[in-house]
């Protein structure tokens, strides 16, 4: 080295980082997770971050706070998850490694001495661990808790980072907001004590890895994005089907339906992911930017075309794999006379240029006869139908399916001809599937999106305006419900595909739904 | 076994993965041990696993049987949290002397075909006569340096490291990837990085008989990223030249340790940014202990990436990116052992 060069390396970036892979490490942080006694915590966020532990993928000196008005000990918030690490079969030095790592303090949302003492905590947590005082904050509490919540953040100062080398970032679940004036309401409310690129609105579907295989195998293989518009794609469905009822959710339930619930978030966004542009670069920004010219595309349904093209329903009840369930109207804490919607198919277009003309069909429901989500491609038929002298019947589309869940994996239909002396043309299957190729199955979407979040990469994350068009969207649909009385609430027997209408939507165009 | 691949759906459902074909060569000596490596990576990264192996003497089977004998075998395990097993062939080869030859070709009419082939060499020369065919033909071939006690055998993986055909790939350098890591990060901070060009003296030390390869690419690599000319050598003291000034780098064996692994690295600088750290790592451990006693006095704990070998060598199968950092670390540690 030139003393020019020894010089150089004073101000240089370090000269032993060049060549290194760039592994997906994450920094030291404190996680504080608001509503610390919930379902979603116990279910998801701490089983989420001790696999990440386990895999060594957070940082040794991370640790995890729970916040939450039931009164608990650091031990016995450690003892209700050691017995999920007992089950899931987690060696004993893993789990006391990671239980090191959890701490609880009980506090109330709304009382601003609990910040005082959270802080207190957090402080000595990171002079104790030598952290530099990141901190996640992550809203698992009742979004009716959220606006006590951030008041107190704001106010405590806890939503500044401690130090100036220090960030703080918030991750908050959905539902987020009821409606486009409560989801403006709570993007400002957020904006009061936390940046946009500080905000991390995590939906879990965005986290799973078929989901991000979307934009790979569009992008990452030639053969594909080339077809991938309205010259040869028919068009599209999207299934989003859930076996089980309401389940302990139906206070939640009864507020928000299936609309809220399944199409202003999971559906929209696979929508945009499945419609978007190519994005310019793979980073945050450019990703939603593409994804948010999506949804500003859909034009917001008027009531006619809410009448026309959508379809809502309840279900009855029915057995579900052949156990028999009870239908929604007799779930417990659901209202004997709700109207609330369990089921719905719509038709929406995408007005753009690689859209235009391609029907967009989606669907979702409880109790329904299967649990799948799939992206079908539906692609046009050939223009000439060759065959058909032949003594050949009409030829299937060729089918591109997305299966995100269960058995994530893609598959590929297509015509073939049968063995036999005759020309007989069969649809077949090329099938891929995550579990055969790779032998494993694809990570938990949470820890992808807790480590995301770590990482400050927020690509798999809401945007403030992609949230808000999407409520757009949803809004016209529920006014059109509302003020028309044309899209009657039908009932669907539980365990099946939903209501006839739903089919009757699809067919009138001449198409039908796949099965999944 | 065809039966188990149409086993039903379910607990006792039999899934039939591959992401790759392996060939394996083993040696009497290994064999045993890479049993256990290759169930671990079959389980991290599903594929056709070849293990060649010669035929054990005995009636019928000694050195002058003409045939190859073949049998094959599934590698399984449990699926994490779901029902069912997850399992990856396993075609287990033996040869003779006589029969050695005709190993290539069985090997490549029991390919998948659409799958990459990787030869995972991890006996130590001299190779088998049939080695060198079937290495002509495979996508990848991963060596172990660290399994070479003679220099000349080191030296010849890293020099078939950097010629052309198929890449090739060096565990010893994977296994110095949590040294490398653990290094970068001390000098992430300004003032540590600072250090970094006024370092006087780097001493490694090692146990067994002789170092083993990470000691000396851990040395080729410091010298390579801070620009150190190698001017001689004296025993085993090595003289290099930095921008400010000269650089001693010792290699120093530890009697006390049978192990012959990379056991610990001194760094000292000098001059306006006085820096003294010292590195220790014991086996298969995954922390290391980091003694700082320049610019300040204080032990830490520190996570140290050690990965089983079976994680290492998946880590070097999916490493896409070409590795001109290693190219350069085995140029310099090259010179220090020829000079």
């Amino acid at each position: 080295m030139t003393p020019d060069a020894a010089t150089e390396l004073e101000t240089a970036v370090n000269p032993l980082r060049e060549g290194s892979v760039t592994l997906r490490a994450a920094e030291p942080c404190t996680f504080v997770v608001f509503g610390a006694s919930g379902d979603l915590t116990h279910r998801k966020l701490l089983p989420a971050l001790l696999k990440l532990s386990r895999e060594r993928l957070l940082h040794p000196q991370t640790a995890v706070v729970g916040f939450a008005r039931r009164k608990t000990t650091d031990e016995e918030f450690r003892a209700e998850l050691a017995q999920l690490a007992g089950e899931r079969g987690v060696p004993e030095a893993e789990w006391r490694r990671f239980a090191a790592s959890l701490f609880y303090r009980a506090g109330d949302f709304e009382n601003a001495d609990d910040y005082r003492a959270l802080t207190a905590l957090l402080e000595t947590l990171e002079r104790e661990r030598a952290t530099p005082g990141n901190r996640i904050y992550y809203m698992a509490a009742p979004p009716d808790a959220f606006p006590a919540i951030f008041t107190n953040l704001g106010r405590s100062g806890l939503a500044r980072p401690p130090k100036p080398e220090a960030w703080t970032r918030v991750v908050v679940e959905k539902p987020f907001g009821r409606d486009l004036g409560s989801a403006r309401a709570l993007n400002a409310l957020i904006h009061t004590c936390f940046e946009e690129r500080q905000v991390f609105r995590i939906d879990h579907y965005l986290g799973k890895e078929t989901v991000q295989n979307i934009l790979v195998l569009r992008l990452a293989n030639g053969i594909f994005e080339p077809l991938w518009n309205n010259r040869y794609v028919d068009h599209l469905q999207i299934t989003v089907a859930e076996t089980v009822g309401v389940e302990a959710r139906a206070g939640y339930y009864e507020k928000a339906g299936v609309l809220r619930d399944m199409l202003q978030n999971h559906m929209l966004q696979l929508l945009a992911l499945t419609a978007m542009e190519p994005p310019a670069r793979f980073e945050a920004d450019s990703v939603r930017d593409e994804k948010a010219k999506v949804l500003r595309a859909m034009e917001p349904l008027s009531p006619e075309l809410v009448a026309a093209r959508t379809v809502r329903g309840q279900y009855g009840a029915g057995s579900v794999a052949g156990e028999p369930v009870v239908g929604y109207r007799e779930e417990p804490g659901v209202n004997p006379d709700s109207t609330v919607e369990t089921c719905l198919a719509v038709k929406l277009e995408v007005d753009n240029w690689r859209w235009a003309g391609v029907p967009f069909y989606l669907r979702s429901g409880k109790r329904l006869a299967k649990r799948a989500t799939e992206i079908a491609i539906v692609f046009r038929r050939p223009p000439y139908s060759l065959f058909r002298s032949a003594g050949c019947g009409p030829i299937e589309s060729n089918v591109l399916r997305l299966r995100i869940q269960p058995d994530e994996g893609i598959s590929m239909s297509f015509g073939t001809k049968a063995p036999g002396q005759t020309l007989r043309i069969q649809p077949v299957r090329m099938d891929f599937n995550y579990l055969t190729a790779f032998g494993a199955e694809p990570p938990e979407a949470y820890e992808r999106l807790l480590l995301d979040c770590n990482l400050g990469d927020s690509t798999l994350f809401a945007r403030e305006d992609e949230v808000e068009l999407a409520w757009e969207r949803v809004d016209a649909i529920a006014r059109g419900w509302a003020e028309t009385g044309k899209t009657p609430l039908v009932t669907y027997p539980a365990g099946t595909w939903g209501p006839r209408e739903a089919d009757d939507l699809i067919e009138r165009d001449g198409r039908r739904w796949y099965r999944v | 076994m065809g039966a188990m691949w149409k086993s039903p759906t379910g607990a006792n459902a039999f899934y039939r993965a591959a992401l790759a074909n392996l060939v394996v060569p083993l040696d009497s000596i290994r064999s045993e041990q890479l049993t256990v490596v290759l169930g671990d990576l079959a389980r991290r990264h599903p594929a056709r696993v070849f293990r060649i192996q010669r035929a054990p003497s005995g009636p019928g089977a000694g050195a002058g049987a003409a045939r190859l004998t073949a049998r094959a075998t599934a590698l399984c395990h449990i699926r994490e949290g779901r029902p069912g097993f997850v399992c990856s062939e396993q075609i287990v080869l033996e040869w003779t002397d006589a029969s050695a030859s005709l190993v290539p070709s069985a090997v490549r009419s029991l390919l998948i075909g659409d799958l990459p082939v990787i030869l995972l060499s991890l006996a130590p020369a001299p190779d088998p006569s049939w080695l060198a065919t079937l290495a002509t033909k495979v996508d990848l071939v991963i060596a172990d340096s660290c399994v070479e006690e003679e220099p000349a055998a080191l030296i010849e993986i890293w020099e078939r490291t950097g010629r052309s055909g198929a890449p090739m790939r060096d565990l010893a350098w994977a296994r110095l990837e949590p040294w490398r890591a653990l290094l970068a990060e001390l000098f992430d901070a300004p003032d540590a990085a600072r250090a970094l060009g006024s370092l006087r003296d780097l001493t490694i030390a090692h146990g067994g008989a002789a170092p083993p390869s990470t000691v000396w690419l851990l040395a080729g690599w410091l010298a390579s990223r801070l620009s150190w000319r190698l001017e001689g050598r004296d025993g085993a003291r090595w003289r290099f030249r930095s921008g400010h000034g000269p650089v001693d780098v010792v290699i120093q064996r530890n009697e006390g340790e049978s192990a012959s692994i990379l056991q610990w690295a001194h760094l000292r600088a000098g001059g306006a940014h006085p820096l003294d750290v010292r590195i220790v790592h014991k086996s298969r451990g995954t922390t290391a202990l980091v003694e700082w006693l320049s610019p300040r006095r204080e032990t830490v704990t520190a996570p140290f990436g050690y990965r089983e070998l079976a994680a290492a060598i998946v880590g070097e199968i999916q490493r896409q990116e070409p590795n001109p950092a290693f190219q350069d670390s085995s140029r310099i540690a090259r010179a220090m052992i020829e000079a």
